[in-house]
């Protein structure tokens, strides 16, 4: 993977700078006095109802609509001054339509910028097997097909891999998955999700579907007609902080729930309860539920992975018997998930486990309810680039862990 | 004397004929193809510059092929010349006609791509749009020659060459022994240099054709 980061350029910032754009016959400026900035390397998605200017505005970014006033700026560069063909190869492309050219191979494809660009024929080889493999497909298979032997979500990975070729600092997509059935768009936007960890482009990214815009943008500008900026926030902060009216109901209802999905319990302050370990005595399990005045006690096995709940009364027959079912959850998954397991398992509380399935914490219905789906305000939650939560926080949550029976302990 | 009897005798000349009736064709269709392409590329943007174009390239074909060249005779005089220049004029209307539906079939979203990819006008027409065209505009091309190679024969009117020559001296010297033979291998001769020619398509047509567009 270092391999692919070695070869990315990075992103560049983009300044709109009161971008209005009137097309000839229309009373009505499609883009109105557009000011916006675009941070580099981050994902920004412009979403909207039809017609709110989203896609012309995208379009003015690389010219291929000329702005009537107003400036863009690609890092330092006012793009209305560089030649549009020279800026465009400095720009990445990707349509709904993906625009593949059917009379050329893959390779020729994604090698036609860098060959307008002066590259070696070898170079240009290498790197259209380095993007395809970056793209998931693999290059000894593909890189002599033509187009028609694609499928659509194939298509469109060529069609990402293209707009790569020549390491633009920008790449621009307009409704990129638009056209792909959804168990295909999902997995093309988790994997580009990982794409962009790697390459770290700007990104501009128009859709008319705001949970794909949850979903990928690192910042979403909810445009209204006009290209007025209704909200440019983060995510979390555009659902639990809508703006006004217009885009609580773009988000539509659900909008707490929905922040909930984007809540990662590594984020989270775990709860913490009663645990018991199998090789401990039922007299020591007794004590500690009753000094805990908790009414159920967390059995854990030898990996200190959660065997089920066990009440006072449980233990009359044993430590192994009893108990209803586990929701169990690992660090990895969302606040959402939890509500989920709970409402599944008919639980209030949740355990949350590591990744190798051994006992982290719980989570209490009451704990979820508290954050009534919001992220706190004061600290509004700029999303890291990170990958989402590989790494729980183990031993810092353990040592919260005040009450549970520990291995080792004297019983 | 049998039709056999009468082509084995008269070998040398019909071949002749027959090679200077496929050359007078494959002069003529070359310079069609750049013409008829060159207005093609000229109007298919402009609607009305293309309804102008197939109006004029249509009504070449509406003369009787027999009058045109008989038109052209005080504008270019007798023989290779004007066969040439009727030709021309005939071909005109399919190979227009075909590249004009060709370019205006490629799909507008490749041709976005290609310009948000930052080729040029030149570099989109020579390396996106006219590739994609190429398939129809070569029928259209086949088209005219076939339609040419027939007509090429009335150009024996105004002393042009060609297997013309032999249907002509066949029918004027009618009830002579040799007439209708004559006028026959003139016949089978167009017939052979037009299904020769159409061989030839269907051979440019695969190696000038990217598999990726192939049916």
């Amino acid at each position: 993977m270092a391999k692919h980061t070695a070869h990315s350029s990075g992103g560049e910032v983009i300044r709109l700078d009161k971008l209005t754009k009137r097309f000839p016959g229309q009373s009505t400026p499609a883009v109105e006095e557009l000011t916006l900035e675009i941070p580099a390397g981050e994902i920004v998605v412009f979403v909207g109802p039809s017609g709110c200017g989203k896609t012309t505005t995208m379009r003015m970014i690389n010219r291929l609509i000329e702005p009537s006033s107003g400036r863009i700026f690609l890092g330092d560069d006012d793009v209305t001054k560089i030649n549009p063909d020279q800026l465009r190869r400095r720009i990445g492309y990707v349509i709904q339509q993906v625009g593949l050219f059917p009379h050329m191979t893959i390779t020729e494809n994604i090698g036609l910028v860098p060959q307008l660009l002066g590259w070696g024929k070898s170079r240009i080889r290498e790197r259209a097997d380095e993007l395809l493999e970056l793209v998931g497909l693999e290059p000894a298979t593909y890189r002599q097909r033509y187009p028609k032997e694609l499928s659509g979500g194939q298509q469109q990975r060529v069609g990402v891999a293209r707009a790569l070729a020549a390491d633009p600092p920008v790449m621009l997509m307009d409704e990129p998955f638009g056209a792909i059935d959804p168990i295909t768009r999902e997995r093309l936007q988790n994997e580009f999700l990982r794409l962009q960890q790697l390459i770290r482009k700007t990104i501009v990214f128009v859709t008319h579907d705001i949970h794909e815009a949850i979903k990928l943008g690192h910042r979403i500008a909810i445009l209204d007609k006009g290209s007025r900026v209704a909200q440019y926030d983060t995510p979390e902060r555009i659902l639990s902080h809508p703006a006004d009216d217009f885009v609580a109901e773009f988000i539509g209802p659900g909008a707490s729930v929905r922040s909930l999905g984007l809540t990662n319990l590594v984020d989270v302050e775990l709860d913490t309860c009663c645990v018991v370990e199998l090789d401990a005595s039922v007299d020591k399990a007794r004590a500690v539920l009753a000094r805990t005045r908790q009414d159920r006690a967390l059995l854990l096995d030898e990996q200190r992975r959660p065997r089920g709940w066990r009440r006072a009364a449980d233990f009359e027959q044993g430590l192994l018997s009893g108990g209803g079912p586990l929701a169990v959850l690992r660090r990895t998954q969302t606040v959402h998930d939890v509500l989920n397991e709970l409402l599944r398992t008919g639980d209030t509380v949740a355990v949350i486990v590591d990744s190798d399935g051994a006992y982290d914490g719980v989570l209490r219905l009451e704990t979820i309810m508290a954050m009534s789906g919001h992220v706190s305000p004061t600290e509004p939650a700029v999303r890291t680039q990170e990958p989402r939560g590989e790494e729980p926080r183990t031993g810092e949550i353990l040592a919260n862990d005040t009450v549970g029976v520990r291995r080792g302990e004297p019983s | 004397m049998s039709f056999f009897d009468y082509v084995s005798r008269q070998r040398p000349r019909i071949t002749e004929l027959l090679i200077q009736h496929a050359q007078v064709v494959l002069v003529a269709m070359l310079i069609a193809t750049v013409v008829g392409v060159a207005i093609g590329l000229l109007v298919h943007r402009s609607r009305r510059a293309t309804d102008l174009a197939l109006a004029v390239t249509g009504t070449f074909l509406t003369i009787p092929s027999f009058a045109l060249f008989v038109l052209l005779i005080p504008l270019v005089g007798l023989g290779y010349l004007p066969t040439v220049v009727a030709l021309v004029l005939y071909a005109l209307l399919p190979i227009v006609r075909n590249t004009v539906a060709g370019l205006g079939s490629v799909d507008p979203a490749i041709m976005e791509s290609a310009k948000g990819m930052g080729l040029n006008t030149r570099q989109r027409l020579w390396r996106i749009q006219l590739p994609l065209a190429w398939p129809v505009i070569l029928t259209g091309i086949r088209v005219s020659t076939i339609v040419i190679v027939g007509i090429a024969a009335i150009a024996a009117v105004v002393n042009g060459p060609g297997l013309g020559v032999l249907i002509f001296g066949g029918l004027s010297a009618i009830g002579s022994p040799f007439a209708l033979n004559q006028a026959l291998a003139g016949v089978v001769g167009v017939a052979i240099v037009a299904l020769g020619y159409d061989a030839v398509f269907v051979l440019i047509s695969r190696f000038t054709t990217s598999r990726g567009i192939r049916g």
